[in-house]
């Protein structure tokens, strides 16, 4: 990361309060300059889990299906501050190189189709991750102690409920993951 | 009629890319490229599909939503991209391989995500 502190302290500035520099902020659509990498969010979960839905709802465009079974969606936050959104089944997808973390969308009457990415997380993966209840019209079948326990899911691992077709829902989903990720202070920074 | 015409735009593509399925850069979905100095001329001179990329490029775009824009394949869009990129008409944006904790971007992140409208 290249850039002086009082250029980040400005643009962090002027991305929350816009107004005080007697200008218009700019478009949502407006592209992002940034030099950094894109930053992406990764959406996983067993086929029917709500990925499609989830991705959709939160995205400021229609999601974009790619390379078959992948989705591919966009949140503009601020002009240069874009997440992406990334969906698919495929534990270690070669797309999730580079994601700050991943929410796991599980189907509460379909608890098995999770265990395997699941199991990637926690073996085979050193990004955070959270794991969300996608709720069926009558709400939840078991509570969420019963789930953790079902998915022999570690404590640290922050476990929620989530409405996928409810973009409140799913915004408040991904805070969760950002903010797990935030305070997952990693010890060993990549190089 | 329409699949014959989405067949020979597929063979069309390919031809396209001699082949290659294999860009020389490494390319994400979410890679973003931008067009550092636009130049007219040089857009004159580009394939067709080549001319649409470049053009969208202007404006800093995702290889997926390039690929969305112009339903070419995401395999086509890497190679004609690289090719792009080795004339240096376009900039590929540095990816992350790996995720780099970054305090600030991750707060200013959830705070972006707090405020969006419902």
């Amino acid at each position: 990361m290249v850039g002086t502190p009082i250029f980040d302290e400005l643009r962090d500035l002027f991305a929350t309060s816009p107004d005080r520099f007697g200008s218009q902020p700019r478009a949502q659509s407006a592209s992002p300059r940034a030099a950094r990498p894109p930053t992406k969010i990764i959406v996983t979960g067993g086929p029917g889990a709500g990925k499609t839905t989830f991705v959709g709802s939160v995205s400021d465009t229609h999601p974009i299906a790619v390379e078959g079974a992948t989705d591919f969606g966009r949140i503009t936050l601020h002009a240069d501050l874009v997440v992406y959104l990334f969906g698919t089944s495929q534990p270690g997808h070669p797309g999730f190189a580079g994601a700050l973390g991943a929410v796991v969308l599980v189907n509460p009457r379909r608890l098995e189709d999770a265990f395997a990415m699941i199991n990637y997380f926690e073996n085979s993966s050193d990004l955070p991750f959270i794991v969300a209840v996608t709720m069926v019209d009558s709400g939840l079948a078991h509570d969420l102690d019963e789930v953790r326990e079902a998915l022999a899911l570690d404590l640290q691992v922050p476990l929620t409920t989530c409405d996928a077709r409810d973009p409140r829902s799913a915004t408040a989903v991904l805070q969760q993951l950002v903010a797990h990720t935030l305070n997952r202070n990693p010890s060993n920074p990549a190089p | 009629m329409e699949h014959i015409a989405m067949r020979s735009k597929r063979i069309r593509l390919y031809a396209l890319t001699g082949g290659r399925t294999r860009p020389r850069h490494h390319l994400m979905v979410e890679t973003l490229i931008s067009v550092p100095k636009y130049d007219p001329q040089l857009a004159e001179t580009l394939m067709p599909e080549s001319r649409a990329l470049y053009e969208l490029a202007r404006e800093t775009t995702s290889i997926a939503e390039m690929s969305a824009h112009l339903t070419i394949p995401l395999g086509v869009i890497r190679v004609l991209i690289s090719d792009l990129a080795a004339q240096d008409a376009v900039f590929i944006h540095p990816t992350g391989f790996t995720y780099q904790y970054d305090r600030i971007i991750l707060e200013r992140i959830l705070d972006g995500l707090k405020k969006l409208p419902a």
